[in-house]
């Protein structure tokens, strides 16, 4: 594995533009461009898509792989590859798609040419998924679509949006008479109003579908059968919500912060209450990494993920949540000063001067949804509850 | 009656939808709401009637901070009542009484305070400005940061060293500054919770020794006692702000339905809902205590006084973190967007934790004499 690190480190040092460097370690929003660069730059080299088999355009890499290359690019700076394309609907085409549908989308998503986005929450359907009532109906070879969804991340990047819709109103549990369909971002009768963020930036949306008209080829599977895709999925969004490479990334700049801020005369980083702080939040990690290892072995050994892959969503989302609060607190009133627009990297937005902590606030108060979004907190609790805890 | 003038003002003249506005706003305030409040004579809610004031003192100011704490009111009144008029009714000289406390309580003139430094953490005595004596008065050098409303600011008040230690009391000395002053650097910014800052950097700023307000070397125990103030000041906008949030919450949790009922049904919410409650009771009922030891004329006890309001910040600090988070968590998604209230409510709070000094820093002030 150290090999793998190595060529992994190599390669980002060879490639990684300096732009889109220098924007990460400053702590700010790569620019959609940048993205779309890294990811280009990614897919030559055969990477891009680093949970996909060969024959899709992956690597072919195992668990254990996939993880370490995903630790190597967050410590060395690189940007996110696109989580809904790569991470989501690719795994789930290969599994439920058409060849069709395979053909027409895989290739695409791998190269960045496709983004995503999901339609899955509605005003009306949070935490409680399967109340969602925006309506598909078959008509002519289209399903004529209409309803809201919202909190759908990053709609106004996207070209399509996996969207689960209701195809049978009358079915007798509200998880059935579910369908999903792709739908083009395009398609008239769709209206997407933004929503500003806790942190003053546009990620969020709301979407409105006003008889959108979407091709019948474009039903993912079997209609009504759609809650079964979406349930597989969420396992393993689950497991890449323990983000411990990103965690490492901030204790790091914690254990910088700490040592650069001066408290009375002496680095705030020697004096023992806040030695503790940073200690107790490594041992955090540490305890998520554990855990976390646990489940990739399982997986190296043909297991299959269970609902107990909850914990790693849970505390992973808590503990990414407490180290954005610990940064804070150790940036004390420097932390205070935020714009927005020198978040997103641009040139006349001006921020204070340590190791960028102008930029603090910015990324606790996106984070601040990460133990909301994908399932609370509170509905992973139900469902170890439930499901593993059989209580 | 004062608090319910207050907050039928603030609920005629100023809601969530108009804060969203002036935060948009070069200078981040409304100049005609401020000047709404000048003429309504808050900025002399603590002084007596001879000096333009209220006749009040900690306990009216406190109301009007819980009132503008309750509506996240963005209007520097804080550093125009505390670090203005306040401060210069109680230690200013005869000729600043004359001259610039009229124009502070008139909202003629505006100010800031400039105190704290970037190797204090929040130690207000901790200062490495220096204030050097030449003819007829003194040379300043030195840098302040998160000076609230200096963007604002006509006169900055800045805390210098004319001897002694960095840390010790003895020594500080206070001086007037025009924002204007030749060799004064400001860098203005936009805080997270929507409000406006400044970096001021002092490079041979001249000032005269009538600038100077109390002693020359005998300003400490002035500036330990106006951020005293500032802080329990600060601690009942908390209160107000919490309440508010909490109420919105509660509405929100019998509202709001999910998995067939409404949320607030389930007994996992019931809990914390309660520990807020708790925590918010708790908060509110050590400021008062707070504000009723900072009333009394003979205040007794120096060290007891201190050490009440820095268990007060640090419960007021336990409280807005519980508060604020779950407030935003119990919401769920609505709560993490910039156009519901409770993200800033949550924002606000997050910053009050660290104004006028948080909670380890209290502690080690709480326990020194353990």
């Amino acid at each position: 594995m150290d090999e793998f690190r190595a060529e992994v480190r190599e390669f980002i040092a060879a490639n990684l533009p300096d732009d889109v460097r220098d924007a990460c370690m400053a702590g700010q929003y790569p620019t959609q461009e940048m993205l779309a660069r890294w990811q280009r730059i990614l897919a030559d080299q055969g990477w891009s898509a680093p949970n996909w088999p060969v024959e899709y355009g992956g690597p072919d890499w195992s668990t254990r792989q996939v993880v370490a290359f995903a630790d190597e690019c967050e410590s060395n700076f690189c940007p996110p590859l696109p989580n809904f394309g790569i991470g989501m609907i690719g795994p789930l085409l290969m599994t439920y798609g058409n060849q069709a549908q395979k053909d027409f989308f895989l290739e695409k998503t791998r190269t960045g040419e496709f983004q995503w986005c999901q339609g899955y929450s509605e005003p009306g359907a949070g935490s409680d998924l399967a109340l969602l009532k925006t309506r598909a109906v078959l008509e002519d070879g289209h399903y004529v679509v209409n309803g809201a969804k919202i909190w759908t991340s990053e709609a106004h990047h996207a070209d399509w949006m996996f969207c689960l819709v209701r195809t049978d109103p009358e079915a007798a549990k509200k998880q059935d008479g579910i369908s999903m369909l792709l739908i083009d971002m395009t398609t008239p009768g769709i209206t997407i109003r933004p929503i500003i963020g806790l942190n003053g930036i546009h990620y969020f949306n709301e979407i409105f579908f006003d008889d959108a008209r979407v091709k019948a080829e474009n039903l993912i599977g079997e209609q009504d059968n759609g809650w079964q895709y979406a349930k597989a999925l969420l396992s393993d969004e689950r497991f890449n919500q323990a983000r411990t490479a990103i965690c490492r990334g901030l204790l790091a700049r914690l254990k910088r912060l700490a040592a650069a801020t001066m408290c009375e005369g002496n680095p705030l980083i020697q004096q023992d209450y806040f030695r503790r702080k940073i200690g107790r939040a490594e041992v955090r990690i540490m305890a998520l990494e554990a855990v976390k290892q646990g489940f990739v072995d399982a997986n190296e050994r043909g297991g299959r993920l269970g609902p107990e892959v909850s914990i790693l969503k849970l505390t992973g989302s808590e503990l990414l949540k407490d180290l954005d609060r610990l940064l804070m607190e150790a940036a004390g009133v420097a932390g205070l000063p935020y714009d927005p627009g020198w978040m997103q990297g641009r040139e006349n937005a001006r921020t204070d001067d340590i190791d960028a902590v102008g930029t603090l606030s910015g990324f606790r108060h996106r984070r601040k949804a990460a133990t909301i979004a994908g399932g609370s907190s509170e509905v992973q609790r139900m469902i170890i509850a439930k499901r593993v805890l059989e209580l | 009656m004062l608090r319910d003038g207050v907050a039928r003002f603030v609920e005629q003249n100023h809601d969530f939808a108009s804060r969203r506005g002036l935060i948009e706003l070069p200078m981040g305030h409304s100049p005609e709401l401020w000047s709404e409040m000048v003429q309504l004579g808050w900025l002399g809610v603590t002084l007596p009637e001879e000096q333009g004031g209220f006749g009040g003192g900690p306990a009216e100011l406190a109301i009007v901070m819980e009132e503008l704490g309750r509506a996240l009111v963005l209007e520097p009144f804080l550093s125009n009542a505390v670090f203005g008029a306040d401060l210069l009714a109680r230690h200013g000289s005869d000729g600043q009484q004359y001259s610039l406390l009229p124009d502070v309580v008139s909202g003629q003139a505006k100010v800031a305070l400039a105190y704290l430094e970037p190797g204090a953490r929040y130690n207000p005595l901790w200062i490495e400005t220096t204030a050097t004596k030449r003819e007829g008065g003194f040379v300043l050098n030195g840098r302040k940061r998160n000076v609230l409303d200096g963007v604002l600011a006509d006169k900055l008040i800045v805390s210098a060293r004319t001897g002694a230690g960095t840390g010790d009391v003895s020594g500080v000395s206070l001086f007037l500054v025009d924002a204007g002053s030749r060799g004064l650097e400001s860098q203005d910014f936009r805080t997270y919770d929507g409000l406006r800052a400044s970096t001021i950097t002092l490079n041979g700023v001249s000032v005269s020794a009538d600038d100077a307000i109390g002693a020359i070397g005998g300003a400490g125990p002035i500036l330990e006692d106006i951020v005293q103030l500032a802080c329990v000041a600060t601690c009942a906008e908390a209160v107000g702000a919490m309440q508010a949030l909490f109420d919105l919450l509660l509405d929100y949790l019998r509202t709001r339905e999910q998995f067939g009922k409404p949320i607030g049904g389930f007994q996992a919410l019931q809990f914390r809902a309660t520990d807020m409650y708790i925590a918010l009771q708790q908060a509110r009922a050590m400021t008062g205590q707070a504000v009723a030891a900072l009333g009394t004329a003979n205040a007794g006890n120096q060290r007891e006084r201190e050490r009440l309001i820095s268990a007060t910040k640090i419960q007021v600090n336990e409280a807005a973190a519980l508060v604020g988070c779950e407030g935003v968590q119990m919401h769920g998604a609505i709560a993490i967007t910039d156009e519901y209230s409770a993200s800033h409510y949550f924002k606000r709070l997050e910053a009050i934790e660290q104004l006028f000094g948080d909670s380890d820093y209290h502690l080690a002030k709480f326990t020194a004499d353990y």
